[in-house]
């Protein structure tokens, strides 16, 4: 059915996800919107230079400055730094070379000692049609390397998980900023009116917490919404004070708590008739609405029981190893799926292997392999693929020396990330690291340079998406940053 | 409209005492010189044809601004309205019902100025106005960042700053004390009895900050926190962003770069760290006077002296072991090796053999003695939630979905422990089965005899139903009658869901070997019991080499540098019981002396490090650095005798005194504004934080102007510049609208109207719980809960802070980054940054905070069940509802749809919920008034302030 579609990007739209998205009870204005940013707040994005922008809807959809290749983003985020040179950066000189000292200097910052060379432990193969080399670790994964584009020349700035987090997502391991997130869905709004723009499922409570999904000075309605966190099951997850979540524990049922919001309406018009029109007053009035509306809009997408067998076995659902992150993978599809524009997959602080590289790094891959090539088989079987951005990667890689016998450190100087659908060169390889594997040395690519690519995809120039605080401009990436052309489809 | 009276002749000193210059004549941002770096004017507040509205010289300016657009203020709010403005405003919380009563009834000129008098004296006063400063503080109980560690001590500065607010202290020492009240020397003096206004204490202002803890570069972080601090120096007290001038000269003020690394060289010479490594330590001063701190040496070292008794013992102990254990090793030898045969035993012990199908779907009934065939009375099945003592959770919904588990609940250790009727006595087999995702063996005991000690050691894949896994644990020989089963573990349970015992004796029990006890055995060796169990157990856990002959057990276990014999402590358990009862009584008086000392008083805060000048960092990079930047101030406002930096000293204290003086142009117009916006909602220059060329200018520049000299007349007392705030006409308008005016002025920039506007985060809070009657009003102290400098909020079940207390919101623990749902759904402040605004948004997690949250629902029932208490009529209690919720009664029409939703409600819980269940009518009354309660707490009149 796709191939009637024209090359051109989001011109032609199959019926069914228009439709999914409309289907959602109400489409009024908006679930987890600001409907108002007040005057009395930070300018509002119509006065800045947003694309366009509707004051007094913070989430409706906005025209990007350019034809997107991408409507949304699903970040799968690898928490903690998995190793490049035993996934998706073979170093045949590595595994020569042994047990040898590092044959150039390290970087004048490190966080910790290392020793000498060490091999990987797990063998590569060459996969697909494209041939793009992937270890052992990643077998499903490897079946859908013809359509990554392999970014293995990444480099950040900053060589602990914290300051990586916060650069990763906000671009600056400096100053509180807005998450990565949060700047699209201020730039693009967001598609679906009952459901937040920007969701996070299960994030990381450490290294920045929230500072990694919130909207910093960006109004309130683009700030991530958490559904659970790390340390929540994902069948357990759910968004703050929605029935049943801490703090929210009884449950009223539908049909009494309808009766309770009659009635505080009946007397917020009778109040409004009193005091005369107020957006402020009407606003809330509606957003009581889109709360009580979400409150089933929410969870539904959460359960994933009505997905078929066959759909819940793609992503690993039926294994106990997969089964949590296979969950968290099948709802960012459904999410993606009902137009929210950015849906962050923690899979946390599993990555760090210091020491017991082998086991826990074997570990780690068998949680997600399954569940990410099921979802990047779901998104493109389902025509998603083509519009949806998919990013994988941690907050920095590791070391291709060792420490201890079996352990690599934090390594932010050149890593592996990848990304998938949504404009990028499908079955490419982009950049490389020295022979080692230590830093990157063709085409680097930095935080900076990726979320620039980001925003371009979804038709935003990174360059115009600011923000005015303090009689300041803002941007994600501050004054660096340059769209990489090389990765573009 | 009220006129004028008693006022002029007042107003007639102020105009003799301003300067001559004249009113109207304000500069503008085409001057060379930008607005708010000038000096404040002088203005004689001007004359207006409409001044009998005015009660205050500044509603003189006001007006003078309506009058030139042609606008016409609207009335005075009516009474309710403006006593429970003000009272929000001053306190942030609503006017209780007999203090809306007492105003009514008090029709004396002067019965609003006395209600302002009463809600400025109030502590609640400093609990409101301390909060604006605490945003501005960029206040927090944790670090945030990368290393989110517990700031335990930081509430002292929160609460310096609510009694500061309290007793009014000028707003020019406040400067002084929050940068430099270390050098202030009168540490002792100064202080009030309580110690809350120590002015060491406010230099937590400066310490205070989001630090990167884990910055493996010492250098940057080392610079990083230095300008956190010169930035929010420069935004709290100056509205400037001197941030920007850290990588260039600042694109549109006067601070080249050279100038910042000038304000810089201050903090780099003053000592906020105690060093930068990873993970970083933050300084905290002691608050300790000298003789307790003597005290508090002698005591740590009596206690340290019992310490090292203990260990010398130990010590003494472990050697006479290891002797004696050399001495008998044949014979312990010979004993492990009779033990051989019952640990095969139980290494092959499989589970009983119910019935297959049965244990496959776990649900097998518990057989019952009496009729019940011949194998079911043999096996005696006990669901594990049905212990009879036990600290574990009984869990039927997520882990023990549908069928029931225990597990841990975070008390340590775990216990269960059951009374289970033997019918028969005999040898029993007892297996246990469980879901475990990792390994947690649990010591089981029967009848106080340890059978197992590592009972539920499989693990089975996740902590599910799904995966659960009987195991086999021992055979056992029970009486009839009543035998006690424990389940024990020092650290969390498995998820047990079920205990069998089935009988082993009859057919086939012959094959049991002699169940011979490990103390019979060693008695018949002449060995001590416990080393034997201890050998036993390492040969099973460390097969020993076949090939090595003749083996010794005992060799092997003395060898093992992480076994039980390898240090004191390991072999503490083995040590005489008189040894034992001596250590513990040694440390047991160590730890009572350490216990016996209150924790030491500290602070963060800073004190002066080693003075230096620091060198201009080429694009704020710390690898380049540039020329010499000898500590100073910003030269284009520095004024006509700028501060001189001592060697000797940081010079913080210049720099304070700088900022606090009255000729800084700055100082007293940023404090003013801040003032203003938050009793207007808006400053009179919008960006309350920027007073720089990108800052907006002032709506009413000498308004600004007179209200920054009259704060320096009044000797910078902030409750003065409130009172005249608050008793001015401007101020007590009505928030009618005016379609006219909202044509000419539709933001209300000239303050036509009252703006109104949505109450904060905290006061929605405070007011639920002032409404139910529910809140603590306790003063100040720790909230946070965690130990200074652990890690919070990492783990949900672990160092949760807990929100559910009864006091006011400013006392909830400020965890940066995992900040408070409620808060964070309605705007607070982002507390890693200084904010002097806070926007207001309509969100729907706002709306689900009301909905669902627990806090209204409890409150709504706490009123609701008072309502109730108190008897009388529908009416009666309507009228006390909304007089608590909305310091009024209610209109007939809402009486009409309050009695119409109690109706409705009551037959719908009926109806959808209790059904036949037997609720009395009673109880739905009372659910359908709480839920009305929630619903009156959901309406706009509830959380806005008109």
């Amino acid at each position: 059915m796709s191939t009637d579609r024209k090359p051109s990007p989001l011109s032609a739209w199959t019926s069914r996800r228009e439709m999914l998205r409309r289907s959602s009870a109400g489409f009024g204005a908006l679930a987890l919107a600001g409907l108002l940013s007040d005057a009395a707040g930070a300018s509002p994005p119509g006065s800045s230079t947003a694309p366009t922008s509707n004051p007094g809807d913070a989430l409706a959809p906005r025209a990007p400055h350019f034809a997107p290749r991408a409507r949304r983003v699903i970040f799968l985020f690898m928490h903690g730094g998995p190793s490049q040179v035993d996934t998706f950066d073979w170093k045949p000189l590595l595994e020569r070379d042994h047990g040898k000292p590092l044959p150039f200097a390290r970087p004048r910052v490190v966080s910790s000692e290392t020793g000498n060379l060490l091999r990987s432990p797990w063998k590569f193969a060459r996969h697909g049609q494209s041939g793009i080399a992937v270890s052992e670790l990643f077998p499903h994964v490897a079946g859908c390397v013809d359509d990554l584009c392999v970014v293995n020349s990444m480099h950040g700035s900053n060589s602990r998980h914290g300051g990586a987090l916060l650069e990763l997502h906000t671009g600056s391991d400096t100053f509180v900023r807005p998450s990565m997130g949060s700047w699209i869905t201020y730039g693009l709004g967001s598609e679906n009116r009952d459901l937040p723009g920007f969701v996070t499922i299960c994030p990381a409570l450490g290294h920045g917490g929230a500072n990694n999904w919130s909207s910093a000075f960006l109004p309130a309605a683009y700030q991530g919404t958490p559904i659970g966190s790390a340390k929540t099951p994902s069948d357990q997850a759910r968004v703050p004070f929605i029935q049943g979540a801490p703090g929210a524990s009884r449950v009223t049922p539908r049909r009494l708590q309808r009766l309770e919001l009659d009635l505080t309406q009946a007397l917020n018009r009778r109040q409004a008739a009193a005091v005369g029109s107020d957006p402020l007053l009407e606003g809330r009035i509606e957003a009581f609405e889109l709360a009580f509306r979400m409150q089933s809009a929410v969870p539904e997408l959460q359960d994933v029981s009505g997905e078929t067998a066959a759909t819940q076995r793609l992503y690993g659902l039926d294994q106990d190893a997969t089964r949590n992150f296979g969950r968290q993978c099948l709802m960012a599809r459904r999410f993606a799926e009902r137009g929210v524009r950015f849906v962050q997959v923690t899979h946390s602080y599993k990555w760090d292997q210091h020491s017991d590289l082998r086991r826990d790094h074997t570990r780690n891959a068998a949680e997600v392999d399954r569940p990410i090539a099921g979802l990047l088989r779901d998104l493109k079987q389902r025509g998603l693929l083509e519009d949806t951005l998919v990013l994988w990667g941690g907050e920095f890689g590791r070391t291709p020396t060792a420490q201890g016998t079996d352990g690599r450190d934090h390594n932010p100087q050149g890593y592996t990330m990848w990304l998938a659908g949504g404009g990028v060169k499908s079955g490419h390889v982009h950049g490389k690291t020295d022979d080692y594997g230590y830093f990157a040395v063709e085409d680097a690519v930095h935080l900076h340079d990726l979320h620039a690519t980001m925003l371009h995809l979804l038709g935003l120039d990174h360059t115009r998406l600011t923000y005015r605080v303090g009689g300041r401009e803002f941007r994600l990436t501050d004054v660096e940053g340059q769209v990489v052309r090389g990765l573009l489809a | 409209m009220r006129f004028f009276r008693g006022f002029r002749g007042i107003f007639v000193v102020f105009a003799a005492l301003a300067a001559p210059a004249a009113a109207g004549e304000s500069p503008t941002p085409s001057d060379a010189v930008h607005w708010a770096f000038q000096p404040p004017r002088e203005h004689v507040p001007p004359a207006v044809a409409a001044n009998g509205w005015a009660r205050q010289p500044l509603d003189l300016f006001v007006a003078r601004k309506l009058e030139e657009a042609g606008l016409q203020p609207v009335p005075e709010a009516d009474r309710r309205t403006r006593l429970r403005r003000v009272t929000f405003d001053l306190t942030g919380l609503p006017p209780a019902p007999d203090e809306v009563a007492n105003f009514l009834a008090d029709d004396s000129p002067d019965a609003y100025a006395r209600v302002v008098d009463r809600l400025l004296a109030s502590p609640r006063h400093g609990e409101r106005w301390g909060r604006h400063w605490l945003d501005l503080a960029r206040y927090a109980d944790s670090n945030g960042m990368d290393e989110n560690l517990a700031q335990a001590e930081a509430y002292r500065f929160r609460d310096y700053i609510i009694a500061a607010f309290n007793s009014d202290m000028p707003f020019d020492e406040m400067v002084l004390e929050q940068i430099a009240g270390d050098l202030l020397a009168r540490e002792d003096a100064a202080l009030a009895p309580s110690g809350a206004l120590d002015p060491r204490i406010a230099t937590g202002f400066l310490s205070l900050g989001p630090k990167m803890l884990a910055e493996d570069d010492p250098v940057k972080m080392e610079m990083d926190i230095i300008d956190e601090q010169v930035d929010t120096v420069g935004r709290a007290f100056l509205g400037l962003s001197l941030g920007c001038a850290r990588c260039h000269d600042h694109k549109f003020d006067p601070i080249p770069t050279r100038e910042y690394y000038a304000l810089a060289g201050i903090f780099k010479s003053t000592r906020t760290m105690d060093n930068f490594s990873v993970v970083a330590r933050w300084h905290e001063r002691s608050l300790e006077p000298p003789a307790e701190r003597r005290r508090r040496a002698e005591v740590e070292s009596a206690a340290a002296e019992k310490r090292s008794r203990a260990e010398d013992l130990a010590k003494r102990s472990f050697e006479e072991l290891l002797g004696s254990i050399r001495a008998r090793r044949s014979e312990l030898d010979a004993a492990a090796r009779d033990l051989e045969g019952r640990r095969r035993f139980f290494a092959e012990l499989q589970p009983a053999a119910v019935s297959e199908s049965a244990r496959k779907r776990g649900d097998e009934a518990a057989p019952s003695p009496a009729g019940a065939s011949e194998s079911a009375r043999a096996s005696i099945l006990v669901e594990a939630e049905s212990y009879a003592r036990g600290n574990v959770v009984r869990d039927f919904t997520a882990y023990g979905n549908p069928i029931g588990v225990i597990y841990n609940r975070g008390e340590l250790p775990n216990v269960a422990e059951y009374d289970v009727a033997i019918p028969d006595a005999g040898l029993y087999q007892l297996d246990l089965r469980f879901a475990a995702a990792e390994a947690r063996p649990v010591r089981i005991s029967v009848d106080g005899k340890l059978v197992r000690s590592d009972g539920a050691r499989a693990t089975t894949g996740s902590w599910t139903p799904e995966s659960q896994t009987w195991e086999a644990e021992s055979v056992v020989r029970l009486a009839a009658g009543q035998a006690t089963i424990r389940l024990e573990r020092d650290g969390p349970f498995p998820h047990v869901d079920k205990l069998l015992l089935t009988r082993r004796d009859g057919p086939g029990s012959a094959e049991l070997p002699q169940l011979r006890d490990p103390a019979e055995v060693a008695a018949a060796h002449g060995v001590d019991a416990r080393v034997l169990s201890t050998l036993d157990a390492y040969v099973a856990s460390h097969p020993l080499p076949q090939a090595a002959s003749p083996t010794s057990a005992v060799d092997a276990i003395l060898a093992d540098a992480a076994g039980v014999l390898s240090s004191p402590a390991r072999a503490e358990p083995l040590f005489p019981e008189k040894t034992a009862s001596e250590l513990q009584s040694l440390r047991a008086e160590a730890d009572a002396l350490a216990r016996s000392l209150p924790a030491a008083p500290a602070a963060m805060a800073v004190e002066d490090g080693s003075p230096q000048d620091l060198r201009v960092h080429v694009r704020g990079s710390h690898l380049e650095l540039g020329a010499l930047a000898p500590r100073g101030v910003p030269a284009a406002f520095a004024g006509d005798a700028p501060p001189r930096f001592p060697a000797t000293q940081s010079g913080r204290l210049e720099l304070a005194r700088w900022i606090a003086s009255a000729e800084n142009p700055l100082t007293a117009r940023v404090a003013v504004n801040r003032l203003w916006r938050w009793h207007f909602g808006r400053g009179i220059v919008r960006t309350t934080d920027n007073f720089g060329r990108l800052g907006e200018p002032p709506t009413h520049p000498e308004l600004l102007d007179w209200l920054a000299h009259e704060l320096v007349r009044q000797r910078w007392s902030l409750k003065s510049i409130h009172r005249s705030i608050v008793l001015s006409a401007t101020y007590r308008g009505s928030a009618a609208n005016d379609d006219g005016a909202a044509r000419i002025d539709p933001e209300n920039t000239l303050l036509w109207r009252w703006t109104r506007r949505r109450l904060e985060a905290e006061a929605i809070r405070d007011a639920i719980l002032a409404a139910s009657g529910g809140l603590d009003l306790t003063l100040g102290g720790p909230t946070l809960g965690a130990k200074d400098r652990e890690y919070v909020a990492i783990k949900a079940s672990v160092n949760a802070p807990r929100y559910d207390s009864h006091r006011r919101s400013i006392y909830l623990p400020i965890v940066r980054s995992v900040l408070y749902e409620m808060l964070q759904a309605y705007d607070f402040a982002d507390p890693s940054t200084s904010n002097g605004d806070r926007a207001t948004t309509t969100v729907a997690p706002q709306a689900l905070f009301l909905l669902n949250g627990d806090l209204p629902r409890q409150e709504s029932e706490r009123i609701a069940a008072e309502l109730f208490a108190r008897g009388g009529s529908d009416d009666s209690r309507l009228d006390e509802a909304f007089e608590r919720l909305f310091a009024r009664p209610p209109s007939i029409e809402e009486l009409r749809d309050a009695k119409a939703f109690l109706v409705a409600y009551s037959s719908a819980l009926e109806r959808e919920v209790d059904g036949a269940a037997g609720v009395s009518a009673r109880d739905r009354e009372l659910r359908s008034w709480a839920a009305l309660l929630c619903s009156l707490f959901a309406t706009n009149e509830f959380i806005h302030v008109d």
